[in-house]
């Protein structure tokens, strides 16, 4: 399972969507997952509910997780484990 | 879709309970004060038979499939948002005034993604509900009114405080086959031209106002509902069957103050019983799309004023003078902004759990707080240019009067190749616009309609990001904390 980060551009973030995203990717849950079995994970961070991440196309095989706003990082952490 | 006539013919068959100036309306569709409202409804009718209007008019239902009319439309996509717009300022252009079915557009979208969210969090069904009532509306393309104003009685207290209960429309009696509604929806515009009637509260609620936290639809003509019809500036000029001293002679828009006595909803109409804690959703969502339409609406009537005002600048012999040009100028860059305003809110819309499509919230607050100032300015400056006549000139009965019309035609004459009948109806229309009946949507409902000045204020504030904009100045000055 690989997981690829996409960002909106970053024009009126409501949230630190860089903080937000550095705290998924250090979870030992998160970093266990790399090179296992299950779907690719596309974690689409927007930075406000345009959502404009949500319109970076995924690649064939890969689930989108969209995220915009200051969601628990947990949840993701969460839905990304449940896919594996 | 229905015809223009059509559409004409639909109401006559309703049994509207309608009041204005003291008397019963017999029949709404006839009265000379309110056809010109009813004409303004049955452009959005006629418009979307038309091939050259059909891209802004009409569009692909989500719920059946079927070819809609766009007053009708669940939006699907931020280009569905830009359309409604566009559409809404190709209607105030046409009209001249208010055309007065954005409100239910407006409120079928809000309780559309609403309800969907709310069944979610309380187990309710009623998307499916409001989804089922909603495909009857598109398939018999209907003209509905969306009521959210109550008359709010003290603002200083809560719908459960106040001194009369009734000053918030709320449920008074609940039966295992619907529920008992009591109140009153002030300001209620096109209620008089429309079928049916869907009803959400005004403002968000706690526990103790459960009881008016209610969402429901029922036909206009359903029993114990009474319209009061709104005075206008200058309304009864109608009953004098000349068509120069109206200033626009046929069209219009209206409101009303609409009464709910004791009016029974059946469970298949009801979108919100007692769950206030979507109440406060409903609203913003509501608000926020009308805000939005204030962008399309009032610009299209902006485009009938700056073009009556560089007519009158012609008919005047000052259209070359510097100043005039300049003032022509400025009414457009803000008509203009008020546009971009509109379509702004529109583009950086995002799609909601339920599948359609919200607004930008910030934006459209800005829409609205820009729409409370904007075309005040621009009907100054079309009085401006029209200069007094506009306000002393004499009646049509004086025109019409042989031994007056030669001293009226020879000195109310403008440049000379322009005929004075034609300065008299173009004046006139400016007055209608700026101080006479549509003045009502084109200034006050410009203020207070989608809510009072202040509360977009409260929405801008809530949305600003300051935090984010406080990091940056900080960066930027090399602060670090």
């Amino acid at each position: 399972m690989n997981l690829r980060v996409v960002y909106c551009g970053g024009c009126n973030p409501f949230y630190d969507r860089v903080g937000l995203v550095r705290r998924i990717l250090t979870d030992e849950r998160v970093r266990e997952l790399s090179g296992t079995a299950g779907p690719d994970a596309l974690l689409a961070v927007s930075g406000c509910s345009r959502s404009c991440a949500k319109r970076i196309p995924a690649l064939d095989g890969e689930v989108r997780i969209a995220v915009n706003d200051a969601t628990d990082p947990e949840t993701i952490i969460r839905t990304l484990v449940e896919m594996r | 879709m229905m015809t223009r006539q059509e559409y004409i013919d639909s109401l006559k068959k309703l049994n509207l309970d309608v009041w204005l100036l003291g008397e019963k309306v017999e029949d709404p569709t006839t009265h000379p004060i309110i056809v010109p409202s009813m004409n303004s409804v049955a452009m959005t009718y006629e418009l979307a038979q038309h091939p050259e209007y059909e891209d802004l008019m009409t569009a692909t239902s989500n719920l059946t499939g079927q070819k809609v009319n766009r007053f009708t439309h669940i939006h699907q996509s931020a280009q569905d948002l830009v359309k409604k717009v566009k559409m809404q300022r190709l209607l105030g252009q046409k009209t001249g005034s208010c055309f007065q079915r954005c409100v239910g557009m407006d409120a079928a979208n809000a309780i559309y993604s609403t309800t969907f969210e709310c069944d979610k969090a309380h187990g309710t069904n009623y998307f499916e509900r409001f989804v089922e009532y909603w495909k009857m509306i598109q398939e018999k393309d209907l003209t509905v009114d969306g009521a959210m104003t109550d008359p709010k009685g003290d603002r200083g207290l809560s719908p459960s405080q106040q001194a009369d209960p009734d000053l918030y429309l709320r449920v008074v009696e609940r039966r295992p086959d619907g529920i008992v509604v009591r109140g009153s929806k002030a300001h209620q515009t096109g209620m008089v031209n429309s079928h049916e009637v869907v009803v959400m509260p005004t403002v968000a609620m706690k526990e103790q106002d459960k009881d008016y936290a209610v969402a429901f639809a029922l036909p206009c003509d359903a029993k114990g509902i009474f319209m009061i019809y709104g005075r206008q500036s200058c309304d009864t000029r109608k009953l004098e069957h000349n068509d120069l001293d109206v200033g626009n002679a046929q069209f219009g828009g209206h409101e009303a103050l609409v009464i709910f006595d004791d009016v029974f909803v059946p469970n298949d109409r009801i979108f919100m019983d007692g769950e206030y804690d979507f109440a406060g959703m409903l609203v913003e969502r509501f608000a926020s799309y009308h805000r939005q339409s204030y962008g399309g609406c009032k610009v299209g009537v902006g485009d009938v004023l700056i073009g009556a005002a560089a007519t009158i600048a012609e008919y005047n012999g000052a259209q070359k003078a510097s100043h005039i040009k300049d003032k022509l100028i400025e009414m457009t860059h803000l008509n203009e902004t008020l546009y971009c305003c509109g379509i702004s809110c529109s583009c950086e819309g995002c799609e909601t759990a339920s599948g359609n499509w919200y607004v930008d919230g910030l934006l459209a607050n800005v829409c609205k707080q820009n729409v409370t100032r904007f075309p005040y300015e621009i009907a100054r400056l079309a009085e401006d240019i029209a200069g007094g006549i506009m306000v002393t000139m004499p009646s049509k009965q004086d025109w019409d009067n042989e031994k007056l019309r030669p001293y009226i035609d020879k000195y109310l004459r403008g440049v000379a190749c322009v005929p004075t009948e034609n300065r008299m109806r173009m004046l006139r229309l400016i007055e209608n616009i700026t101080l006479g009946t549509a003045a009502v949507g084109y200034r006050t409902e410009s203020m207070h309609g989608a809510g009072s000045p202040q509360a977009q204020r409260i929405m801008i504030a809530r949305q600003s990001n300051l935090e984010h904009k406080k990091k940056l100045a900080k960066d930027i000055a090399g602060i670090k904390e």
